[in-house]
């Protein structure tokens, strides 16, 4: 968002990876991170890459190999726990473990570095617990047993707790890992725009790259070569580094479309003619079968087209060397039929 | 702004669940009194309170030096237990973990069968046991638990939680081994001595130990109540305890010395005494519907205190003869109370995943 903002979280010349007395285990090395105020970060990069140790090592639970982090200036180490509570929170994945506690009182936790010797509330302190509640929807939540909640209220719950805890620092591992894709566009919606009015730093780590094209300020893309590139989404797309690191010898990552194509290794293709909404869906049910689609209807044996009446659609394919026309009343005949012609040219 | 009425109404639902905790262990402290294994008539335990030098030197001598220790070391023992029994749980994650389950008994046991079955029918002459006189079981189950505990806590500084279950676990089966096969040589009445500590027993304890274990137990109950707030966010994983500014190894360090050193000094003074420890921290999880620690600990505590003191209410007899052994009777009244109360609510499952 904007540079001038304050750097909440940086590290200078961080390592993460597993040490053993006999063993390291380099994950990421030689990093040069910030995190600014109103700053919305996704952490992209492969199973395994790193995430979840660096953000672990960002939030001070694993020891880095090398380097400093520094919250707002203060190297982390310097910090008691109760320190670091206040200025940052950790939320995992886990499912909440001890569920007989209200959702209310599972959100009170994220008082406990304020309150006192026994963890007792005071007005102040419910005060906040009923907003971070109100921040994520989940205010008529409180009563019920964590147990009993769906993952996706289970996960705003948790964010509820993070909020409750009033960090400037959120590190969140892969939160929309269990959420189906309507709970996934709301968590991340809710993320960045508390993120953006709070003035918070948010690193948040995922596999899901398109809604973190949609959504991030900027990106940490974890390299195959144990690095990070940082930029907004567009930069990183644009200069072919999002394809470079994504992409894998039978799937290819492509820029235009922002999706994933596998390549063409179909023996069929044709021409389409089609306009709008079906020509997307026909398109994508070609794609699926592996039929190549090509522009130029003149060096193809096979011409589909779609003709639209009112609320009707004819799937028309047309041999033009038997010059013989089959007509498909939808989408699914069409379909059946090409692959079955798919199955009788590559014989 | 004011906690939300759901949050009052539990919270006042479980204060009064305490109080009549509360109320039923001293009516129960004060029926043992007065009943023990022979009903005093209460005028003369009026005349004991109130007019001590009328009073009968006897009856006094049988309400002062028996039965009052032995209802104190009951509600102390009890009360000790069942923490050290919620602290393990909450610290392991696991609903089977009890005040044991990492050898701090299976060592005293092994200090005094030595003691029992190897050094005093062998004659062999031992400082301290000479020294401490009637004391010398003591001494053995406190060397035999301080050397598991303090080997527990070299350990756990350099594994995880649940390798140190197993690890402790793995202690204590090759402690009851080494038990077993000490008693495997030894003879009969020193056998027999040694079946009569495992009973488990609390009026062992007169008012000269009473000075040294109470003081232990309830420093151990004091450290335990410090850690209210770390063991909320213990049970919900490490990194999470981290995570709410819980200094994790700290506390678990903690946690371990509190739990290890009460259990093992009951276990030193009374013997060893099962159930209560695993039992009375599920009782009071399925009980009260406020899940802190702050609510568990003290629910604990009189629970704990409750079941042992019902317990050895029993095992006295009252009207009967005899005394039954201890250990079997915590199981025997405890047992169908617990059964019932997780029946009704099946929240184990849930509370530990």
């Amino acid at each position: 968002m904007n540079s001038q903002s304050t750097v909440l979280l940086s590290a200078t010349e961080l390592s993460v990876g597993y040490a053993s007395s006999t063993t390291q285990a380099l994950c990421l090395s030689s990093l040069e991170l910030k995190l600014r105020a109103g700053q919305f970060v996704c952490l992209l990069g492969a199973n395994g890459s790193g995430k979840s140790s660096l953000l672990r090592t960002l939030a001070g639970i694993q020891k880095p190999l090398a380097g400093t982090v520094k919250i707002k200036g203060h190297d982390l180490k310097a910090l008691s726990p109760r320190e670091r509570a206040h200025r940052l929170s950790l939320v995992q994945p886990q499912p909440l473990r001890h569920s007989a506690l209200s959702a209310y009182d599972y959100v009170a936790l994220g008082r406990q570095p304020y309150s006192n010797w026994f963890g007792q509330l005071n007005p102040d302190d419910h005060q906040k617990i009923q907003q971070a509640l109100q921040a994520v929807a989940a205010s008529h939540l409180a009563p019920r047993p964590v147990r009993e909640l769906s993952d996706g209220e289970n996960q705003r719950i948790s964010l509820a707790r993070a909020l409750a805890q009033e960090v400037n620092i959120f590190l969140m591992d892969e939160p929309t890992a269990f959420l189906d894709i309507g709970g996934r566009v709301e968590l991340m919606r809710q993320l960045r725009s508390i993120t953006h009015q709070s003035g918070l730093g948010t690193v948040l780590s995922t596999h899901d790259l398109d809604l973190a094209l949609r959504y991030a300020d900027q990106l940490w893309l974890i390299t195959n070569e144990n690095n990070i590139e940082q930029g907004i989404p567009e930069a990183l797309a644009l200069d072919g580094r999002l394809a470079k690191t994504f992409s894998k010898q039978q799937l290819q990552w492509d820029p235009r479309s922002g999706q994933w194509e596998a390549p063409q290794q179909g023996s069929l293709q044709l021409s389409l003619n089609a306009t709008g909404l079906r020509k997307i869906w026909t398109q994508r049910a070609l794609e699926r079968c592996g039929i190549g689609i090509i522009a130029q209807p003149e060096s193809v044996r096979y011409h589909l087209s779609v003709l639209e009446s009112d609320n009707d659609a004819q799937w028309i394919l047309e041999d033009l060397e038997t010059h013989t026309k089959v007509q498909f009343n939808s989408i699914t005949e069409c379909v059946g039929q090409l692959k079955k012609l798919l199955q009788f040219t590559a014989e | 702004m004011p906690a939300p009425d759901f949050i009052l109404t539990t919270r006042r639902r479980d204060r009064i669940l305490l109080a009549l905790l509360g109320v039923a262990l001293c009516a129960l402290a004060l029926l043992s009194l007065w009943l023990g294994s022979e009903p005093l008539a209460l005028s003369d335990i009026a005349h004991i309170l109130f007019q001590p030098e009328q009073a009968d030197t006897v009856l006094k001598q049988i309400l002062w030096d028996f039965r009052l220790p032995r209802i104190l070391t009951a509600i102390l023992a009890g009360a000790a237990l069942s923490s050290a029994g919620l602290l393990m749980q909450t610290l392991f994650r696991n609903p089977l973990a009890d005040p044991f389950v990492l050898g701090v008994n299976s060592g005293a046991s092994l200090g005094v069968a030595l003691l029992l079955l190897l050094f005093i029918p062998l004659k062999i002459e031992w400082g301290a046991a000479s020294l401490w006189g009637n004391s010398s079981t003591l001494v053995a189950a406190c060397l035999g638990a301080g050397l598991s505990l303090s080997f527990i806590l070299f350990l756990a500084r350099r594994v995880d939680v649940l390798t140190l279950l197993v690890l402790g676990l793995m202690l204590s089966y090759a402690i009851g081994a080494t038990v077993s096969i000490v008693l495997f040589f030894s003879q009969i009445e020193p056998l027999q001595s040694f079946i009569a500590w495992s009973f488990g027993d609390f009026s062992r304890v007169h008012w000269q130990q009473l000075i040294l274990l109470g003081p232990i137990l309830i420093s151990g109950l004091l450290l335990s109540a410090s850690m209210v707030k770390a063991l909320d966010g213990l049970q919900q994983g490490d990194a999470f305890a981290m995570s709410l500014g819980v200094a994790v190894q700290r506390t678990r360090l903690l946690a371990l010395l509190a739990a290890s050193l009460m259990a093992g000094s009951v276990t030193a003074f009374c013997g060893p005494i099962g159930f209560i420890g695993v039992a009375a921290p599920h009782l009071c999880r399925a009980c009260f519907r406020s899940q802190q620690h702050r609510y568990l600990l003290p629910a604990s505590i009189l629970m704990g205190s409750l079941l042992a003191l019902a317990a050895d209410f029993v095992a006295q007899a009252p009207g009967l003869d005899l005394v039954l052994p201890l250990n079997a009777l915590t199981a025997l009244v405890g047992a169908p109370i617990i059964i019932s109360a997780l029946l009704r609510q099946n929240r184990l499952a849930y509370a530990f995943r």
